[in-house]
């Protein structure tokens, strides 16, 4: 389900930023009203987060918008079997493939803005 | 040869911008009156942007969370791609990931891909005729950053882009 991914993504963009600004679990949970645990699970993908919880990570967490942990819009891909894209990336000036150099949540951001410009990967037509 | 292959680079970008009258380079307009689109989307910080071509329609992704002179120099790199290297696009998004502007710098040692994208990117936001007739003639001292700093602010690019692109070529 494509929704598992959304969060998924979200987790790991909480995840990371905390890190980078040096929180505890335990910080950045009280001061959006949760258990430790449950923000635990958000950030690995495994609990939904309800609006008003997102808005107050915005503001523990440091940021501006929500835009900075979750994309300004979604394109449900309802089609699991649809294919991915491939990536190739330039990092530091050497082109190598993207599963070793990009996160899945990198990617899949790629991937969302590609889709909502060009429309969704089509599957190789089978005609 | 690479040198031969940037020089090309470089004379692809100049035909593009020849008809600009002043600095700044007006890189979203030109892009887009090639029919390509431009997306800006928050990417992770790590990501400069991207491009792809699908179906005949090129496509170039820009970190919007970056500051307006890095996302200028990031949609020119891309877009050196979609002018120079098209056949690699098509099957694979091409991801740019760090600092461009590092690798233009040190060069040696990048794909050849990249150090052609970014010369590209380089003669398009400075192009010679607008240096040219900026400067009328004086030469600029790499080491005189008042000169070069209000450079890059004409040519809303990079201080260090701009030292770049001033650099002797060898």
């Amino acid at each position: 389900m494509s929704e598992m991914r959304l969060y998924r993504q979200l987790g790991k963009a909480i995840a990371k930023r905390r890190d980078d600004i040096g929180l505890k679990q335990q910080e950045v949970a009280k001061a959006i009203g949760l258990a430790r645990a449950s923000l635990a699970n958000i950030e690995n993908g495994r609990q939904r987060i309800l609006v008003h919880q997102l808005f107050r990570l915005v503001t523990a967490l440091k940021l501006n918008s929500i835009t900075e942990l979750v994309p300004p819009t979604w394109e449900f891909d309802d089609d699991e079997e649809a294919p991915r894209l491939k990536m190739r990336v330039n990092a530091g000036g050497q082109n190598t493939e993207a599963v070793t150099v990009l996160t899945d949540a990198q990617q899949a951001v790629v991937h969302n803005v590609v889709r909502s410009a060009l429309g969704p990967v089509k599957r190789r037509s089978t005609k | 040869m690479t040198r031969a292959k940037q020089a090309e680079a470089r004379e692809k970008a100049t035909d593009l911008v020849k008809d600009v009258t002043a600095a700044p380079v007006p890189v979203e307009r030109i892009a887009k009156n090639l029919g390509v689109r431009i997306e800006y989307a928050p990417l992770d910080g790590e990501l400069s942007g991207f491009a792809h071509t699908r179906d005949g329609v090129s496509m170039i992704g820009v970190n919007s969370l970056h500051a307006a002179v890095r996302q200028r120099f990031t949609i020119a790199h891309e877009l050196g791609h979609i002018c120079l290297h098209q056949s690699e696009l098509q099957a694979v998004v091409h991801v740019d990931k760090g600092s461009l502007r590092r690798d233009s710098i040190s060069s040696e040692g990048s794909d050849p891909l990249e150090v052609e994208a970014n010369a590209f990117a380089s003669e398009f936001l400075m192009p010679q005729h607008l240096l040219q007739s900026l400067l009328a003639g004086k030469l600029v001292d790499l080491e005189d950053d008042e000169t070069i700093k209000n450079l890059a602010k004409r040519f809303r690019v990079s201080e260090a882009a701009m030292r770049y692109r001033l650099q002797p070529r060898g």
